[in-house]
């Protein structure tokens, strides 16, 4: 809008100099080149050259459906995940920008201290409820609803319903800000120029904050696509997903060229999605 | 303002008389509003007649866009009621109410062009494009921004953006049209380009304006009529000669215009006049100039006020008032004296500009005259 026409830069970047603020950004860089860069390179690496270049390790992917199904179900768990935190997190997140003092205090606590909370101490959460004497079973049974106690942990079901509980904090707080960075007066116009409250959220508030919804999307999809801590505790072996499979390949089977084939691959995926993504959001702009 | 022949231009291409909007009178009738313990707005009664031009008028926290919130439907009255040509309006939600509004910031979708931004509350309206699209040209003619219908909001200066927010407030021809503080977010120079245009388009068009401001100049530049808000209530309302000339109230005489206060001592009451020590200068003034709501006794200490262009220079020290000459100020048409009464009050003397005069040189103790004429008086606190 108005205010983002190019004010003079009074920031602290702007007043460096050039040199200087290379220099402020290097122990980043060199922290991300050798906790990063190098380990990514060198697992990549061995998965062609071990030690003369093969292509055996990628072709054994190709040759065995079961990987690429993994793959898939990696992929389409993801997806679901993402509709869901989205479904979810949208009204929290309107809910929250709507209101004022306290009430959003308190929602922002709801969802900020779960992101505080370790993602395995959350995993461990649910399956505390969701095992075969856990609370959802033995509250059923006690209410005479079910006979047996339901097989819910180690499901697919699950799987998705402890990830979209762990990463929804990430798609609620980037739609939330770009929520709250409407100014209220634009729905009031739109309410006050003879839209509903229904019509001016569909027509002012919901295409505005589609930044905020595109962000958490990317956001959730990328941290679903290689999630690992929740799909090993309460996936159980069946439900392995491409992340849980490289930590099988590193740590029980020690098969580190097929890890990173493995891996290289769920990077290539994960590349290529979000590319595709920005593509039709961009083009969704444009229009 | 460079070519106002197109203003012109854009009624006369405007549909004929019939389709153009016509105003509608509003009545408000004990109209409260309670934030907690909090009275924003004060039992407010107040009659707008169908086309006038009325404005609301007040500091910050005065009550007054409370009380326009209130006509548009943002805010329900907790006691009261509205009503437009006749219809309640009290709880009516606001996209019912079919009153125009402009917001101080623009209030623009930005997501869409200037010409879906116009053509919004026809939509809203049923009107298909095709139907629409003629009045939205015609709109936007009629605040000049003809062909601009295809950019974006950001890519318009901001008196641009405000013009095509009263382009979008006018097109589904509203018989009201709110402004919260229209120009509020313009430099001066565009500020008063703007108020002439919507003081032609209020005349062209021949509807109710209600117009929130806290800028008295603007309000007396604009106005029919002012509505002069404080703590929730109308403090005054009247034309704004009346409240420039007529304070009722010492808040009133300190908002609108530059005000001196003296405080003087009444003398002696009779039945038409009122005679006043101030401060030296013994002043008599009619009943009608003391201000509305004091009982007034003999002995009382009273505030005097008058403006500055009401107070001459004496040549002589009797019954004039004792000042020291802090400044004089040249302001092309006049010079603007500030000097100090023995009490320590300062004041501001507006003397006309004559060349050569003495006032140039003037510094040090100087004598004044108040034009009993022209002063109101107020009770010592109100």
């Amino acid at each position: 809008m108005a205010n983002a026409t190019a004010a003079p830069d009074r920031s602290l970047a702007g007043q460096l100099s050039r040199p200087a603020s290379l220099a402020l950004a290097l122990p980043l860089v060199l922290l991300l080149g050798f906790a990063f860069v190098v380990p990514v390179v060198k697992l990549l690496a061995g998965s062609v050259f071990a030690p003369d270049a093969t292509a055996e390790h990628w072709l054994r992917i190709v040759r065995e459906p079961i990987f690429l199904r993994i793959l898939a179900r990696t992929v389409r768990t993801a997806a679901i995940v993402t509709v869901l935190a989205l479904l979810l997190g949208y009204p929290v997140a309107l809910v929250m920008s709507r209101q004022g003092g306290r009430t959003a205090m308190l929602i922002a606590a709801c969802v900020l201290i779960p992101l505080w909370t370790s993602v395995l101490v959350r995993s461990y959460a649910w399956i505390v409820l969701l095992q075969r004497t856990g609370i959802v079973n033995s509250t059923l049974l006690s209410w005479g609803v079910i006979d047996q106690p339901l097989r819910l942990i180690y499901t697919e079901g699950a799987v998705i319903v402890a990830m979209t509980h762990v990463l929804l904090p990430y798609m609620i707080l980037p739609i939330f800000s770009s929520l709250r960075s409407i100014p209220p007066e634009l729905d009031r116009a739109a309410r006050n120029l003879g839209a509903g409250p229904w019509t001016s959220f569909r027509m002012v508030t919901l295409p505005l904050s589609l930044p905020g919804v595109y962000a958490g999307a990317i956001m959730v999809f990328i941290l679903s696509l290689g999630f690992y801590v929740t799909p090993a505790l309460v996936g159980g072996p069946q439900n392995l997903t491409i992340a849980t499979l490289i930590g099988q390949q590193t740590t029980d089977l020690l098969n580190w060229p097929f890890a990173g084939a493995l891996a290289g691959l769920l990077l290539a995926v994960t590349l290529g999605l979000v590319a595709i993504f920005r593509r039709i959001l961009s083009f969704g702009r444009a229009t | 303002m460079s070519e106002p022949s197109t203003i012109g231009r854009a009624i006369r291409t405007a549909p004929p008389p019939a389709t153009s909007p016509r105003g509608e009178a509003i009545t408000l009738r004990g109209v409260s509003k309670l934030f907690g313990p909090i009275v924003g707005v004060d039992h407010v009664d107040l009659q707008v007649e169908a086309g006038e031009f009325l404005s609301l008028l007040g500091p910050s926290g005065s009550g007054k866009t409370t009380l326009l919130m209130m006509l548009a439907g943002f805010e329900t009255p907790s006691s009261g009621t509205i009503s437009l040509g006749g219809r309640d309006l009290t709880r009516v939600p606001p996209n019912k109410r079919g009153v125009g509004m402009v917001f101080q910031r623009y209030a623009l979708f930005p997501h869409m062009s200037v010409a879906q931004n116009v053509a919004f509350p026809l939509k809203m309206r049923g009107m298909s494009r095709a139907e629409s699209e003629l009045l939205v040209e015609q709109s936007l003619a009629r605040v000049r921004l003809e062909g601009y219908g295809g950019r974006m909001p950001a890519q318009l200066s901001g008196g641009q953006q405000q013009r095509v927010a009263v382009a979008r407030a006018l097109v589904f021809q509203p018989p009201v049209l709110l402004m919260d503080e229209p120009l509020g977010a313009l430099d001066k120079k565009l500020r008063e380009e703007l108020q002439i245009e919507i003081k032609t388009l209020h005349a062209s068009l021949g509807i109710t304006i209600i117009y929130v401001t806290h800028d008295q100049e603007e309000a007396l530049t604009m106005s029919d009529r002012i509505a002069v808000m404080d703590k929730g209530r109308i403090q005054q309302l009247g034309s704004p000669i009346e409240l420039y000339h007529e304070p009722e109230t010492g808040f009133v005489a300190d908002f609108i215009g530059k005000m001196n206060f003296i405080s003087g001592t009444i003398t002696r009451l009779n039945d038409g006049r009122v005679e006043i020590d101030v401060s030296g200068q013994r002043v008599s003034v009619e009943r009608s100039q003391l201000g509305g709501r004091h009982e007034f006794a003999r002995g009382q200490a009273v505030r005097v006020a008058a403006r500055p262009e009401s107070i001459a220079l004496a040549q002589t020290s009797d019954d004039a008032i004792r000042v020291e000459v802090e400044t004089s100020i040249f302001l092309g048409s006049h010079r603007t004296l500030v000097a100090r009464t023995p009490d320590g009050t300062q004041l501001q003397v507006q003397l006309p500009f004559v060349r050569q005069t003495v006032a140039n040189e003037l510094r040090g103790t100087a004598f004044i005259r108040l034009e009993p004429g022209a002063l109101r008086v107020f009770g010592a606190e109100g």
